[in-house]
């Protein structure tokens, strides 16, 4: 590659801190952890600095376990689990749960597992016990035809609101598409087709119910005001009765690669302003590279003075947005630079930039004042998060996913020591490894806004105009 | 990159999750299970009694120039929030500048003290902090967040963009253009589109909160660098703002840092307290549609304006909201999600600022399912007499809002937020705890008399974002008043 310029940060030859942060030293979350005879997993953390408890359920099904015909199952069954187990009653769960005083009351669907989750007033513990329970034992009995029908259509505008309208939503999807072609249990990213959520059977949801949600697939956490002994004779009351089934296996699919080098012009519906995506294949959660290429993410971009936006924001003005982000999943990950062209400038204008700030970590390799700062900046981020007990993050869903992952919720000063260790030979490693010439680039186009034919450009429009060894 | 604009800008969302947002159907099949092993869970666990609510505790001073100093102690982790934060906002924009404001905050951490741009990112970025400007309608602010030991120079950071911005000119040509880029990337999104018309339909465009925060294109290629500083000039002051400090910092720790860095800060604006004229609720006489080709789903608004914080039907009003569209279990979505399946979700909610506030219920509707579904928002709004509102709904309610607040308190930044909300509309310290104590008092006919006279529809302006083509014929027929089709 030809050289780029010098970056207007180049010559700040200001070090970072020279004191390592060592905030973190000796946090850990502690927590006690058991079996049931049925095989519930339950992991217990206590805080009784406020009077609430975060109750935190996850199974170990998500997109990973979908089979073709049903993408989004997992998602839209993950709905179901809401419309009222026979002991508790329909309509209910909200109403109990907003009536004690909870707060984030939700679930969510993941590539890899489903969770629940609410966070109550201490005194309401053995109320959220009885919804989880009642729903984990019994769901099947109060399962209907017309709910079912009913969640069908709204997960069908879940997907028109999150995905179709809105902007480069469908360039999301695509990218999913592509890294993971079928059948690839994550091909349908996770929400599904409109074809195949429109296809479910109320004896799909018995089999699935069946398969995956027995108490030996999933790990209850409660984090907060709880004493060890209450908590636990709770749990055994309403939990310890359920029955067990053998827990299934997880699926182990293979991690995305790409053939070769792809580009693809995408017929953008929604958003206005043209989207350049560079998207790399990455190995599978908590690879020996993971931190490393997390920490390079944050090199790119993520500050006025990082390298990407000091060249497409600072100095050029070609970008109206950018980012660049590693992300990881249990059966593999991807490095993705996202970039949205200012009006009037030009999206291979934009490719030109980034390919050259890109090479420029060949002939000016990273600092190791680039690479405190990306340290120091993950440090706060992981301690921030230990903030919340639970919801859509915080402690409950910390232990959570390193007993995901490793079976051992107290991970949590290895997972900050993983970052401390990354050296500059170590990311150096992982980007010749990973950020190579095979990647995948979209370029999304706007569509004149008077475009005809909605549905046509709705589908993935890949007028493909595919080019080899692009650097 | 710059939050005050990420907003709008944003665009990475992790891909990972899907969020539920479930909720219940309505017919109801509960009751398989009578006798037997498992009948003993037919009863809902009796609870104990209810923990005593615990809040945090706002403490103040203010400094001899006129600044408030407000901190919450949380010492749990080693971190700490920072803010500063004026009254103000866009309310304050000249008429013919709308978004002024905003790029006066934006300019803000575009260089400051001795530091060009890229050096003072770089200066947040060794201390593992991060730094970012904001602006709403009335009031915005500049806030760094951190680890705790680096308090002081996160102060000296903090202090260089409210004191000393750089106000460059290539950095104000940079940010505009960024800002204009913005505007047009906001115009992709149906929200994006509707929440830049709404603020002129609430209130009316020559109201100070008529115009959107960012301003519009041509209003923001109007401002030049001197009208920018100029404005800056006007708009922060020490009497004015408050510097707000939660974490693992004591009030004197956090006087002693306000006073080192911010204590000879003399502002140089002259006005009174800032407030808002109130604006009255007229009669709808037109729907406004905005076209969005090909739409999959329509954006259905319907917002009135109010009172503001503070007035006597505030806390009525607030559980009226929550029994008709504020939560999951609310009526309207029940109505357009359970029973209808038309969306993904139905809300509703109630704001209130300086003297005036505002009413916004909101569902993004299936295409085919549009005039249907906003048939459906003027059902909830019409029934409400014949069908008033329950002891249990209120109790609900009630209860929801009271017991949930410990909960609302469990990040700095959320306490920051609140602080934020205590100074800007000059509220009681215990303004959270006294909230509590009168919502739990407010009877049920006083609930339903407010619900009636405010949650009226003939007052709702409606507001849709969709596939003209296809909607507007329906629409049309439906015969719900005259439509005007406005330009994207």
């Amino acid at each position: 590659m030809h050289a780029s310029p010098p970056l207007p940060h180049a010559s700040a030859t200001k070090p970072a801190s020279t004191t390592p942060d060592r905030a973190t030293d000796k946090l850990e979350i502690p927590f006690e952890k058991y079996q049931l005879d049925n095989g519930l997993t339950v992991i217990l953390h206590q805080d009784n600095r406020l009077p609430l408890v975060a109750v935190s359920v996850w199974y170990d099904v998500g997109a990973l376990h979908e089979r073709p015909g049903r993408s989004g199952f997992a998602h839209l069954f993950e709905h179901m689990m809401f419309q009222g187990s026979p002991h508790v009653g329909e309509d209910q769960h909200f109403k109990i749960l907003e009536a004690l005083g909870a707060s984030q009351v939700n679930g969510t669907t993941s590539f890899d597992r489903t969770n629940y989750f609410e966070t109550v007033p201490s005194n309401a513990l053995e109320t959220a016990l009885w919804l989880e329970s009642d729903r984990m034992g019994f769901l099947l009995e109060s399962v209907t035809k017309k709910s079912l029908d009913n969640q069908i259509d709204v997960v069908k505008n879940e997907r028109r609101q999150s995905t179709e309208s809105r902007p480069y939503g469908l360039v999301r999807e695509l990218i999913i598409q592509k890294l993971y072609p079928a059948p690839h249990p994550y091909h349908g990213n996770i929400i599904g087709s409109m074809k195949d959520i429109g296809s479910a059977t109320l004896d799909d949801i018995r089999e699935f119910f069946k398969t995956y949600y027995s108490p030996s697939n999933a790990t209850l956490v409660l984090a907060g005001d709880i004493q060890i002994t209450t908590a636990t004779s709770l749990i055994n009351k309403y939990f310890g009765p359920l029955q067990g089934r053998p827990k299934p296996t997880r699926p182990q699919p293979l991690r995305p690669t790409l053939a070769k080098a792809e580009e693809i012009i995408f017929d953008e519906p929604v958003g206005r302003l043209p989207k350049l995506s560079i998207v790399w294949p990455g190995p599978k959660a908590y690879h020996k590279d993971s931190a490393a290429l997390d920490l390079l993410s944050h090199v790119i971009s993520g500050t006025q003075s990082s390298r990407l936006d000091a060249r497409v924001s600072y100095r050029d003005s070609i970008a109206q947005s950018v980012t660049a982000a590693y992300f990881e999943t249990f059966a593999g990950g991807q490095f993705q630079i996202d970039l949205v062209v200012q009006p009037g400038r030009n999206i291979d204008e934009a490719l030109t930039a980034v390919d050259e700030v890109i090479a420029s970590l060949d002939s000016q390799p990273i600092t190791q004042a680039e690479l405190s700062r990306a340290k120091n900046a993950q440090e706060t981020r992981m301690l921030f998060g230990l903030e919340q007990l639970g919801g859509f993050g915080g402690r409950t869903e910390q232990l959570q996913s390193y007993q995901y992952h490793f079976g051992d919720p107290g991970r949590f000063t290895w997972d900050i020591n993983r970052y401390r260790g990354v050296t500059l030979d170590s990311l150096e490693q992982a980007r010749r490894t990973w950020l190579s010439e095979t990647r995948l680039i979209v370029k999304a186009i706007p569509s004149a806004s008077s475009s005809p034919s909605p549905h046509a450009q709705a589908t993935t429009h890949q007028a493909a105009a595919k080019k080899e060894g692009i650097r | 990159m710059k939050p005050t604009y990420q907003q709008l800008t944003h665009g990475w969302l992790p891909p990972f999750i899907w969020f539920a947002l479930v909720l219940i159907g309505n017919p109801s099949v509960a009751d398989a299970v009578e006798t037997g092993p498992d009948a003993w869970r037919d009863k809902q666990p009796a609870h104990s009694a209810q923990p005593k609510l615990v809040l945090p505790t706002f403490t103040q001073t203010v400094l001899s120039n006129g600044l408030t100093v407000l901190v919450v102690e949380q010492a749990q982790l080693p971190l700490v929030v920072l803010r500063l934060v004026t009254q103000g906002g866009s309310a304050l924009d000249p008429s013919d500048h709308h978004g002024l404001s905003s790029l006066v905050y934006g300019m803000l951490d575009e260089g400051a003290g001795e530091r060009n741009a890229l050096a003072f990112s770089d200066a947040v970025a060794d201390l593992g902090a991060s730094l970012s400007t904001s602006s709403s309608i009335d009031h915005g602010a500049v806030q760094i967040s951190g680890l705790s030991r680096h308090q002081d120079a996160l102060m000296a950071l903090l202090s260089d963009a409210v004191l000393r911005p750089s106000l460059a000119e290539k950095d104000f040509i940079r940010l505009k253009s960024q800002v204009l880029a913005s505007l047009e990337a906001q115009r992709g999104s149906p929200q994006g589109l509707a929440f830049m018309h709404l603020p002129s339909i609430l209130y009316g465009p020559s109201h100070p909160l008529g115009h959107p925060a960012s301003g519009t294109p041509e209003s923001v290629q109007r401002v030049t660098l001197k009208a920018l500083k100029a404005h800056h000039q006007q708009l922060l002051s020490p009497a004015r703002s408050a510097f707000i400090a939660v974490g693992a910092i004591s009030l004197k720790e956090a006087t002693a840092l306000a006073e080192k860095h911010l204590g000879r800060w003399k502002g140089t604006s002259t006005e009174a307290a800032f407030t808002l004229p109130a604006v009255q609720a007229d009669p709808r006489k037109e729907i406004v549609f905005i076209d969005k080709p090909d739409s999959p789903q329509t954006m259905v608004i319907l917002a009135r304006p109010l009172f503001g914080r503070g007035h006597p039907d505030e806390d009525a009003l607030v559980l009226a909201n929550g029994v008709w569209g504020g939560g999951f279990a609310s009526r309207l979505n029940m109505n357009l999600r359970e029973d209808k399946g038309y969306t993904y979700g139905a809300g509703s909610r109630a704001g209130f600022r300086n003297n005036v506030g505002n009413f916004i219920a909101y569902s993004a509707l299936q295409r085919v399912h549009t005039v249907a579904g906003l048939n459906q928002f003027f059902f909830e709004l019409e029934r409400l007499p014949e069908h008033p509102v329950t002891t249990d709904e209120l109790h609900r309610v009630k209860q929801g809002l009271i017991r949930s607040l410990p909960g609302d308190f469990d990040r700095i930044s959320n306490i920051a937020s609140a602080a934020t909300q205590i100074f800007v509309y000059q509220r009681p310290l215990d303004d959270f705890a006294q909230k509590a104590v009168r919502i739990e008092t407010v009877a049920l006919d006083r609930v339903q008399e407010v619900a009636l006279k405010y949650l009226n529809p003939e007052v709702m302006k409606v507001l849709m974002v969709g596939d003209a083509k296809t909607v507007l014929p329906d629409l049309k027929r439906a015969k719900l008043g005259s439509v005007h089709v406005k330009k994207p």
